[in-house]
């Protein structure tokens, strides 16, 4: 589960088209449905739009900058030619709405401030910011239904608000309480659009707690995601069974064609801006992100070294053999690009 | 573990076994204590005894050679692989004249288990494959020699078992097994509940990283409230990873007040050998047991890592802190 700053304003838009008056040209909601993604790719600035959602659209593009550009740049001068033009979008985004809940996420913590004072700040407005969600949903009539807050747009910067707390609970050590968090709010969107399971699974790893995790897996069967995954790889070295710790890695290495390289090198990415960083599932990208997230179980305990479960993982000769497989498969494509630009 | 203080006790039950009048008489007693400790291999007659008069250099080689290597490590490779201290090849060799002179010298082969593995898991399951023998093998010894006792660790043959049990625990807390951990540590206060070996303070550490406070509560009360080091803090990270803070500043208090230089310790972390073959004597309540316990409270307190900056704002915490650093010439 990832979100999406450009579908999620397609959503907005056309929330707010369906409730505006333009919307009553047509004949019916479907009619007037159809017709909207046309609308929206040929002039989305004179769509029906308030400051709010101006703002959300610049705070949006802003963590894709943060999330992609700045991450991916190849120099220090794109670095910080990305920082400037996207912190600048923040600032836009806020002088448009100073309650764009977004915004003012990705402005605190580009001020990089303590674990611990990211998590008072969003623990202390978590409450505003919902009712202030609700109150916009409710103003162009789409507040969710419950148990389904992730179905209205207007409710997702809530989710992404909540997410955050969770996550800094974990990076805290606080496990339980980020576990309440993910639990409360995956009763409230039982869709998890914001993906509070795979945070939620990682607790349960932190906390080797077997059963609780899964339960969570029950809630969402079929669902095989590469958080869970892993989350089965670590409990069964944790409990010490590695042929099922063998099972898991192999499961992976089958879904996840780079797998090799990514459970070998085991990079970490900046936690992501926008919720979990984004990717298309089943992808390498998945993969990769939930290894880098789950680098608070991959560096437990482990000081200035790679810890056991990370070597293990990292060391094991199946890893090992898939990832230069990987790497002169890699090699082989480059030489072979490189000999076509040749030829031309 | 003081080998030589083990060995005299082993030499005494078995003179008397030997002779069981030597029991009643405090003179006789009084001589032949002194000579062991004295001249320990005068009195040195079988295989096991000789076994433990070679572990002694061993276990001293063994300090050495792990300060060396790590004298090396650090100036190497950041990245290399954690692991057991691993292939001292004179420790090694040591290691190996103990169990040819006795192969039942299962201290000799706890370390030898240690030192020779590549990874924690081939070290886990090395001393786990031994255990069984070697439970058997000193059951055997210490029912030969030992008298009746309330408790297995005051049966100086049973201790060999009860080390390696404990050199177990030690590993899967440094491999991350923790719930695994727990349960060999409970399974051990079970076995052995007066707790010679001081398992529960690894427990308490364990309940408090596994955020388990009825299972910390439990343990409290079943050894007294003695307020050990490990229990002050394991009790005030869980009061903080729990979000109780009020709760957890008094604990703090608690921790900088009884644990002299604890909370320097906690502050700047110091480095304390391998527990080869166990954990050092300490003075409760001495800053030896404080540096101890803030030693073994390591992956507790890294796993939270905003918990000592926290901790360092409260006023009682970071004067004791100051005060024990100004004292004994540290910064942190």
């Amino acid at each position: 589960m990832s979100m999406v700053p450009a579908s999620e304003d397609f959503e907005r838009l056309a929330v707010r088209w369906a409730s505006s008056t333009a919307a009553k040209e047509y004949p019916n909601l479907v009619a007037m449905l159809s017709a909207f993604p046309e609308r929206y790719a040929k002039d989305r600035d004179a769509l029906p739009q308030t400051d709010a959602d101006r703002a959300f659209a610049l705070a949006g593009r802003a963590a894709q900058i943060f999330d992609h550009q700045v991450i991916e740049a190849k120099t220090q001068d794109d670095v910080n030619r990305s920082t400037v033009e996207a912190t600048a979008m923040v600032d836009e985004a806020l002088k448009l709405d100073p309650a764009c809940h977004d915004a003012l996420r990705i402005q605190k913590n580009l001020q990089r401030p303590t674990r611990q004072e990211m998590l008072d700040f969003l623990v202390e407005g978590a409450e505003r910011v919902h009712d202030e969600c609700a109150e916009r949903a409710r103003a162009v009539h789409a507040m969710p239904m419950q148990g389904h807050m992730g179905m209205g747009p207007y409710m997702k910067p809530y989710l992404r608000w909540m997410l955050d707390i969770a996550n800094e609970q974990l990076s805290l050590g606080r496990y339980r309480a980020s576990l309440e968090v993910c639990l409360k709010m995956l009763d409230a969107d039982h869709d998890d659009v914001a993906g509070f399971r795979q945070v939620a699974a990682l607790d349960y790893v932190k906390l080797e707690d077997e059963a609780g995790f899964h339960a969570l897996r029950e809630r969402y069967p079929g669902d095989d995601n590469a958080w869970f995954a892993l989350a089965e790889l670590f409990l069964a070295y944790k409990r010490r069974d590695f042929e099922a710790a063998e099972r898991e890695l192999h499961a992976i290495m089958r879904t996840y064609p780079q797998a090799g390289i990514t459970l070998a090198y085991q990079d970490e990415l900046p936690a992501g801006l926008f919720g979990h960083h984004e990717y298309a599932e089943g992808s390498d990208d998945e993969l990769f992100i939930a290894v880098s997230e789950a680098a608070v179980v991959l560096d437990e305990n482990c000081g200035d070294f790679s810890s056991p479960l990370s070597s293990w993982i990292s060391m094991h000769p199946d890893v090992e053999a898939a990832r230069v497989l990987e790497e002169s498969r890699a090699q082989a494509a480059q030489e072979r690009e490189g000999g076509d630009q040749a030829c031309l | 573990m003081l080998v030589a203080a083990e060995l005299t006790e082993r030499l005494l039950r078995k003179a008397v076994k030997d002779n069981p009048s030597l029991a009643t008489d405090a003179a006789r007693m009084a001589d032949f204590t002194r000579q062991a400790m004295r001249s320990p291999e005068t009195l040195v007659k079988d295989d096991e005894d000789k076994a433990m008069l070679l572990l002694e250099k061993a276990v001293a080689r063994a300090q050495r050679d792990i300060d060396d290597e790590l004298d090396a490590m650090y100036g190497t490779a950041p990245d290399a692989p954690r692991k057991p201290p691993s292939k001292l090849p004179q420790t090694h060799a040591l290691l190996s004249r103990c169990i040819e002179c006795d192969p039942h010298c299962y201290d000799a082969r706890t370390l030898d288990v240690i030192i020779m593995a590549d990874t924690f898991e081939q070290a886990i399951d090395g001393l786990s494959e031994l255990e069984v023998e070697a439970r058997q093998w000193c059951q055997e010894r210490s029912s030969l020699y030992d008298d009746a006792v309330a408790d297995p660790w005051d049966a100086v043959f049973m201790r060999p078992y009860l080390r390696m049990r404990a050199r177990r625990l030690d590993l899967l807390v440094q491999a991350a097994c923790y719930r695994q951990a727990l349960n060999l540590a409970c399974e051990m206060l079970d076995e052995a509940p007066a707790d010679g070996q001081g398992v529960r303070h690894t427990a308490a550490l364990l309940y408090a990283r596994l955020e388990d406070e009825e299972g910390l509560n439990a343990l409290d009360v079943r050894y007294g409230r003695e307020g050990s080091c490990w229990m002050h803090i394991a009790r005030s990270v869980l009061l903080y990873k729990l979000g109780r803070l009020d709760a957890a500043k008094r604990a703090l208090n608690g921790l900088a007040r009884l644990c002299p230089g604890a909370a320097f310790f906690l502050a700047s972390p110091s480095y304390v050998p391998p527990y080869l073959p166990d954990r050092p004597v300490f003075k409760p309540g001495s800053a030896d047991e404080s540096l101890l316990a803030c030693y073994e409270a390591d992956f507790l307190v890294v796993d939270t890592p905003e918990f000592v900056t926290w901790a360092l704002q409260q006023p009682n915490f970071a004067e004791a802190a100051d005060k024990f650093g100004n004292a004994h010439g540290g910064e942190y």
